[in-house]
């Protein structure tokens, strides 16, 4: 009696591609990585008081959407048409090219290789309510049971290579008493379904080469200098000697090469779908009105995550609009929750700066859930706001002043002027300790105690300014009496964000003591700050 | 006037991004009258600057930036010799006295050096800058009060320097007060880390290399902007408008240091000599010792007493007596030691150096140039360089000098690590923040072999290494690997340069301790070290010296004697062997490129080896000389002279120049050169050659012919020949040193086979071939070489005697991943008292499991009576222990191995095989296939189609040949060679430089007996588990 059949998706990360692209199964076909080196700027966040912000900060947006400064594309996986080619995973596309010049490549999208997988293991599910993700392109199945519902193993396997096949991908089934002597048969199966019958499993895997068990890269080394090639050879060691040779390692392949698995079997259950919806009779042209559908999609939502104990972290709003459109929005929450009232004021809020273009005739609101770790607050911590104030607190504050300016700015190590990266806000988890303060501002040498406080202008405005040489003599048609300076910076030199700016103090006409600042490569200035 | 006095060349190192003669010449540009040169912690870079600020008309300053205990940093200069003492002495005790790489020295114990040394007190990181900088303006005032007492008020300046930088100018203000309060002069510099702005992108990368990190994340210790290079005197006049006395105090200063590389100081050590005797007299004694012994009463005898005459008397006029006597003592402790040695290279011209037993080439009997090696011209050293045998002994010889000379008063000589291909690329693509595997990638690109054609751009190449080359960093990438190569790494040890000095060489030159314990290292390499006039010997390790020194130990083992001095001349056999080109092993002619050429040569006599020898070079190939000397050697066109006057001195190499002493003499005869005349246009056309001095040279040549009456055609063909030749030739002397070697190596490879294989695989890895190649050399001629195995192998391979005569018994060096305690222990373990079983050897000798299963795998156990998978069963279990008894036998489960598996073990555990080669067990389908073995190759007329398979073992790709690639493939009958045309290697570079084993289908070539495929195709076989590991060379 086969109790196991193992369905296998050979070359899976090429089987996902051609899943979407079915023409593809005819051509080599090779799956490439290319690694893009990150435009670090693009992380960071820019002053806009800088005086050559607008600039930087227009490059490092491009630079941030794409544009890689330098990439390497290597072949992940390669269809069997490609490795007939001598295509295999890891060459370089150029090498893969220099092997197959016909060959297609196509970019490794993790999505579609997560949906693939995920089709898979459904697949086999409407097959058998007992299965297990045995990893990309490869199912386990229970079959017990199920020859009353659809017939025979062969019946089983085919009912299997049938699903798969509806989903866009080609499997080979192989069905046995043990889950390895299953995988092994579908390994080397030539046709789509290859049953084992009862007690023949070690005939079965005795040809099976070693590598089929995916052994230890020590212990297979091990096997190949003692010239141990099959599964049978491996099977015909004697176990004593195996274990005093092996240890725990060599007895459970001997096990694996007879067939026996006595490995758990986890059983794999769909993720649970943490989506509500509202279809509405009528259409919603008024905010107001929304929200209260929202509140009861809301409210249903709610309840369902926190019966599992699960809060929301995010979530993804889809309105289905009379045009026949819809229109779609991601909600991100800064803490997460599972109140009602404070979701639906994000929401609101992210509808008010993002209204929808035609009237609403279908709500559907779907939760990224996280497993929220309650914990006690310290005996000397003021008490911390509750999470659905400060949700809503950020997120009004979002609206106010855009999300991309909401956080916690933290300086960047650089030679440029009022560069800083902005951090997510979250609260402190412990009070700042007293001794632990930040330390005052360094003891300067002798130099009077009469010092000038610095205004910066932010953002920095742009001014127009006459220069004899490269000393400015006007500053918006007002004489420059005297200056000081210049203070030069540069940096950025190796990538797209090359930056260089100038600074000079002058002391204008009009008795105003300023600094202004040049871009050096654009040649515009800026006020950048005045000394009182 | 402004002058530069704080200049950081990349002897800086990781700091300054530019060669010392980029700030000379960048200093002439600017009219700058002199400019100091500041590294740190060394004077690594004076000798260049001097020799570079000589040519462009610039005083050169010397001086180094002292890393003082609290990490501050203290420029001296040097103001007299003394000072220059001091300052070499300071760096050297710091140097010493510390781990490599954290040498300092605390303030006051500055104190004893001070004389003749000026003080500033540094840029930012200044003692006094850096107290400023956080607050401690006593402290600043105490540490510049103390400088003040120990240098002198008018040796100690307050230096001040303005980058543009807002921070830096509250500093100089509180510097500037300082100074005045003292009062004390300001100082203005710059202190450059590069010539031009152009040059700061580079010094951001050493920022990054030297705080492994990358631009992206270095931030502020990256340079704020790129105002750090060298600036003329207008630009820093207007800077220090302000401080106008900042600025004129440094052509003041600058005037006051007269210190230069010239006045060194250096004194050649004295020669303990015998009570009442002059160096030359004890010299002569010794020569004309040597003379009777050499030549006693032989027809050459008068030619050579006066030979030595001539040259005893212009080495008594140059003073040299003493630098031959140490020399001769040196080669005297070698003999005396049984340590073979042998001089090189132009010393071999002296007939001086012949009779002390130096050199061991004949030069009365050769008729070599004297004046190739020693003329009045030549201001430096003569150049004598002895080759002693590589590892223990020659260091046996390098810590004999140590011990005669002192531990000051001899060191090495430095080599100057620079940046090159492949460790630019790896570092400059981590400083630019690429991924790991693009830089790997970068790395092997740049690295691919020596060649780079002139079309092969690295740009058009990036897209193979999978990079887009329009992207900005690989854009960078390109630029700056370019401009980062031959730029100073680290400094490192010559491999046998040695310096001595009398008295104190640390008087001379800041000494290093060098990684190898016992050994100290001059700043200097040895390039600089004779520029200024400093004797070097080189003691050179040469792996063919051990091989020959060894081979005749093992034949004396075993009763036999050869005396190295008393070879037969002309040996039938040996020259057989030479003119088959079967040479694998032979000292200089085994490469595949000799190996081609010398069944055409077909050498006769001593004398053709040495033109084989020197033959194929770069310089004769680029310099088309080659060709020419065989057609003529094969009577295929007359021999020629350029004019009648040439033919004495053309006539032994057949009308074609090949010898730098050719050179001199042609220029002696045609032009009416002196020797010392000719010995300077060598030098004029040399490596270093200089427009203006070949431009004097070549005009003095033609008034020199004209003289003698050469006009015309001759005239230029002999100009043409002289002057492009010079910067190719090698010398005869040379060549003769190298032919005697080769000579020798084919002797006892012919001869004595057994002693030479068994010291040929004790000395791997050298030379051109793997030890696998050797092997089955060695048994392609017979020569029985039987496997390790652990109740007779002994740690290195020895001859064995049996019936058939000698054979070679593998040691137990070969068996990869063996300890060599490990080994050691085992045979001394055997000595004690045989092993009598596998047990009895587990149980005595403490090896560990990897180590037995490897001597299980590759049969070194089987005599014991088991197979190889018996004995590796067995060892897989665990020892039971001392104390208990042996488990019972266990039958092995396991099936032998079959003969590709014993093939794979033995280059998985041994990298050789002595079964049959891997090409024999795919003969048969071969054979069907229509595919020629290498012996079979031999019979075929040129122009056939042909077929070739094996495994290669050489893939060459040289700079000379304008893209070819050669390929040697080997299988059980021999080696055949391939020739790929470029286009062929653009087709199959995969297959060509991947493939462990080739099948080549082409056109045979045969040229005077050589034969060769010229490849029309390629393609790889199945590797059968295991390769003959490959030689790639450039």
């Amino acid at each position: 009696m086969s109790r196991y059949a193992c369905v296998l998706v050979e070359y899976f990360d090429a089987a996902a591609v051609e899943r979407g692209e079915p023409a593809l199964r005819a051509e080599p076909l090779g799956v490439v990585n290319v690694h893009n080196l990150e435009a670090r700027l693009g992380r960071r966040g820019l002053s806009p008081s800088t005086a050559c912000s607008a600039h930087i900060v227009d490059r490092a947006r491009a630079s941030r959407d794409g544009a890689p400064a330098a990439k390497i594309a290597m072949i992940v996986e390669a269809n069997a048409e490609a490795r007939a080619h001598g295509v295999h995973p890891g060459m370089t596309e150029a090498e893969a090219r220099a092997r197959c010049p016909m060959l297609v490549t196509r970019p490794l999208i993790e999505e579609y290789v997560l949906s693939a997988r995920h089709a898979l293991l459904e697949a086999a599910l409407a097959v058998s309510p007992r299965i297990e993700d045995g990893g990309a392109g490869l199912v386990y199945v229970d079959t017990v049971g199920l020859e009353r519902l659809i017939g025979d193993p062969p019946a089983i396997g085919r009912r299997l290579v049938h699903q798969a096949r509806a989903v866009g991908l080609a499997a080979r089934v192989g069905l046995a008493a043990s889950r390895t002597a299953a995988r092994v048969t579908a390994t080397r199966a030539s046709g789509p379904v290859t049953v084992v019958p009862e007690g023949r499993e070690r005939t079965a895997l005795a040809g099976a080469p070693l590598a089929t068990l995916a052994l230890s890269p020590d212990l297979a080394e091990t096997l190949a200098r003692w010239g141990v090639r099959t599964l049978g050879e491996l099977a015909a060691l004697p176990r004593a000697g195996l274990s005093a040779r092996l240890g725990p390692a060599g007895l459970r392949a001997h096990d694996l090469a007879l067939g026996l698995d006595h490995d758990p079997f986890r059983p794999w259950t769909p993720p649970p779908f943490w989506e509500e919806a509202q279809g509405l009779e009528w259409e919603i042209d008024s905010l107001g009105v929304l929200a209260g559908v929202l509140e009861t999609v809301l409210e249903r939502l709610c309840a369902r995550l926190a019966s599992a104990s699960l809060a929301a972290d995010a979530l993804e709003v889809r309105l289905g609009l009379a045009s026949g459109g819809h229109h779609a929005r991601s909600v991100a929450l800064a803490y997460p929750v599972v109140e009602v009232k404070p979701i639906l004021t994000l929401v609101v809020l992210d509808l008010e700066a993002h209204p929808p273009g035609a009237p609403v005739t279908r709500v559907a609101v779907s939760a990224h859930p996280i497993r929220t770790q309650p914990g006690q607050g310290g005996l000397w911590q003021p008490p911390a706001p509750a999470p659905r104030d400060l949700v809503s607190v950020l997120a009004r504050l979002a609206a106010l002043v855009g999300a991309d300016n909401l956080g916690s700015p933290a300086l960047v190590d650089s030679h440029r002027s009022d560069a800083f990266t902005m951090l997510a806000f979250s609260p402190p988890s412990e009070p700042e300790p007293f001794d632990r303060r930040p330390p005052g501002p360094s003891p300067r040498p002798e130099g009077g105690d009469h010092r000038l406080a610095v205004r910066r202008v932010r953002p920095a405005r742009r001014v127009e300014v006459e220069a004899v040489g490269e000393r400015p003599t006007r500053v918006d048609a007002r004489r420059v009496l005297g200056c000081a300076g210049p203070w030069r910076a540069s940096g950025e030199w190796w990538d797209v964000d090359a930056w260089a700016r100038e600074e000079w103090d002058v002391v204008l006409s009009d008795g105003a003591l300023c600094r202004v600042a040049r871009d050096r490569l654009a040649g515009h200035w800026y006020l950048d700050a005045l000394y009182d | 006037m402004f002058i530069e006095l704080h200049a950081q060349s990349a002897f800086s190192f990781l700091e300054g991004a530019e060669h010392p003669e980029a700030f000379a010449a960048e200093a002439a540009r600017l009219e700058m009258p002199a400019v100091a040169l500041v590294d740190r912690d060394g004077v690594y870079g004076a000798p260049r600057l001097t020799r570079a600020a000589a040519n462009a008309g610039v005083k050169p300053i010397v001086g180094s930036e002292i890393t003082l205990a609290d990490g501050s940093r203290l420029p001296l200069l040097v103001e007299d010799r003394e000072g220059y003492q001091n300052l070499c002495r300071l760096i050297t005790r710091m140097k010493l006295g510390a781990p490599k790489g954290a040498a300092a020295i605390a303030l006051d114990d500055l104190e004893p050096y001070a004389a003749g040394l000026v003080c500033l007190t540094g840029g930012a990181q200044g003692p006094l800058a850096r107290r400023l900088a956080s607050g401690d303006v006593d402290g600043a005032r105490r540490v510049l009060g103390r400088l003040v007492a120990m240098f002198g008020r008018s040796s100690c300046f307050v230096e001040i320097q303005r980058h543009f930088q807002r921070d830096q100018e509250e500093i100089l203000q509180g510097l500037v007060a300082l100074a005045r309060a003292i009062p004390v002069p300001l100082m203005a510099t710059n202190q450059p880390l590069f010539a031009r702005p152009e040059g700061r992108p580079l010094a951001d990368v050493f920022t990054c290399i030297r705080e492994k990190t990358d631009l992206d994340r270095a931030g502020r210790r990256l340079l704020a902007n790129g105002e750090r290079s060298l600036k003329g005197g207008a630009e820093m006049t207007e800077l220090f408008r302000d401080l106008p006395d900042a600025v004129a105090a440094t052509g003041e200063l600058a005037m006051r240091l007269a210190f230069t590389l010239k006045d060194l100081g250096y004194r050649f050590p004295e020669f303990p000599l015998p009570p009442g005797q002059t160096p030359l007299g004890y010299l002569r004694e010794l020569t004309e010792r040597g003379v009777r012994t050499r030549y006693g009463t032989g027809p050459l005898a008068i030619r050579a007493r006066g030979q030595v005459a001539h040259e005893l008397d212009l080495i008594g006029r140059l003073d040299l007596a003493g630098y031959f006597l140490i020399v001769w003592d040196i080669v005297e402790h070698c003999r005396t030691h049984d340590i073979l040695v042998q001089g090189r290279g132009s010393a071999a011209n002296s007939a001086v150096c012949y009779a002390l037993g130096i050199t061991a080439v004949d030069p009365v009997g050769m008729e070599l140039l004297f004046e190739r090696f020693l003329s009045e011209a030549r201001d430096e050293w003569p150049d004598i360089d002895l080759d002693l045998p590589s590892g223990d002994r020659r260091e046996a010889v390098i810590q004999h000098v140590y011990r005669r000379y002192g531990r000051l008063g001899a060191g090495m000589t430095a080599n100057v690590i620079t940046y090159r291909g492949r460790s630019a690329a790896r570092e400059v693509s981590q400083a630019l923040g690429l991924p790991r595997d693009m830089r790997d990638r970068l790395a092997k690109l740049v690295a691919n072999w020596g060649y780079q054609d002139p079309e092969e751009l690295l740009t058009k190449h990036l897209p193979e290494a999978g990079c887009d080359p329009t992207a900005p960093r690989i854009r960078r990438f390109a630029m700056l690997w370019t401009q980062i190569q031959d730029l100073p790494r680290h400094l490192g040890q010559h491999s046998g340069g040695m310096v001595i000095a009398a008295g104190r060489l640390d008087d001379v030159v800041p000494l290093e301790p060098a990684t190898m314990p016992g050994r100290v290292v001059v700043q200097w390499d040895k390039d600089d070290c004779a520029g200024l006039g400093i004797v070097k010997v080189d003691l050179l390790g040469l792996g063919m010296m051990s091989v020959i020194q060894d081979s005749l130990a093992l034949v004396r083992e075993r009763g036999g004697d050869v005396d190295l001095a008393r070879l037969p001349p002309d040996d039938p056999a040996v020259y057989r062997s030479l003119q088959e080109a079967d040479t694998i092993g032979v000292f200089q002619v085994e490469s595949r490129a000799q190996m081609a050429t010398l069944p055409r040569v077909r050498p006769e006599r001593f004398y053709d080896l040495v033109v084989q020898v020197a033959i194929i070079r770069p310089g004769p190939i680029v310099g088309d000389m080659v060709h020419p000397y065989i057609r003529r050697r094969r009577g295929r066109e007359p021999v020629t002279y350029p004019h009648p006057s040439l033919e004495p001195i053309l006539r032994r190499t057949l009308g074609v120049p090949l010898f730098q002493e050719q050179l001199l003499r042609m220029a002696m005869v045609t032009a009416g050169f002196t020797a010392t005349e000719a010995e300077e246009l060598r030098r004029a056309f040399g490596f270093k050659r200089s427009e203006r001095l070949m431009a004097e040279v070549e005009t003095k040549l033609r008034a020199g012919m004209a003289r003698q009456g050469i006009h015309g055609a001759a005239a230029e063909e002999i100009v043409h020949a002289i002057t492009a030749f010079a910067l190719y030739g090698f010398p005869e002397s040379h060549a003769s040193s190298f032919a005697l070697l080769a000579y020798a190596s084919a002797y006892l490879r012919v001869h004595h086979p057994a002693a030479f294989y068994a010291a040929l695989l004790n000395n791997q890895p050298m030379g051109f071939y793997h030890p696998a190649t050797i092997v089955k050399d060695a048994q392609r001629h017979g020569l029985r070489i039987r496997p390790i195995d652990v109740t007779r192998s002994e740690w290195l391979c020895v001859i064995e005697p049996d019936d058939t005569g000698l054979t070679v018994r593998l040691g137990l060096r070969y068996v990869r991943g063996l300890r060599e305690a490990a080994g050691r222990a085992l045979v001394a373990a055997r000595l004690a008292r045989p092993f009598d079983s596998v047990r009895d050897l587990v149980r005595r000798v403490r090896l560990e499991r990897d180590e037995l299963e490897t001597l299980a795998a590759i049969g070194a156990l089987a005599p014991f009576g088991e197979t190889r998978r018996a004995n590796l069963w067995m060892v897989a279990a665990s020892s039971p222990g001392p104390l208990f008894e042996d488990p019972p036998r266990e039958e092995s489960p396991l099936s032998e191995m079959t003969e590709v598996e014993r093939l794979a073990a033995d280059y998985a555990g041994t990298s050789v095989t002595l079964g049959r080669h891997p090409m024999a067990l795919r003969r048969a389908a071969l054979r069907h296939a229509g595919v020629l073995s290498a012996r079979e190759l031999a019979g075929v007329e040129d122009g056939a189609r042909v077929q070739v398979a094996g495994s290669v073992i050489v893939r060459q790709r040289p700079g000379t040949a304008k893209g070819f690639v050669f390929l040697s493939l080997e299988d059980e009958t021999g080696i055949a060679n391939v020739i790929v045309t470029p286009p062929i290697f653009a087709r199959h570079r995969l297959t060509l430089v991947a493939e462990p084993y080739l099948l080549v289908e082409g056109i045979a070539q045969r040229q005077d007996g050589v034969i060769s495929v010229r490849a029309t195709r390629a393609r790889g076989l199945p590797a059968l588990g295991h390769h003959v590991p490959s030689h790639d060379f450039g």
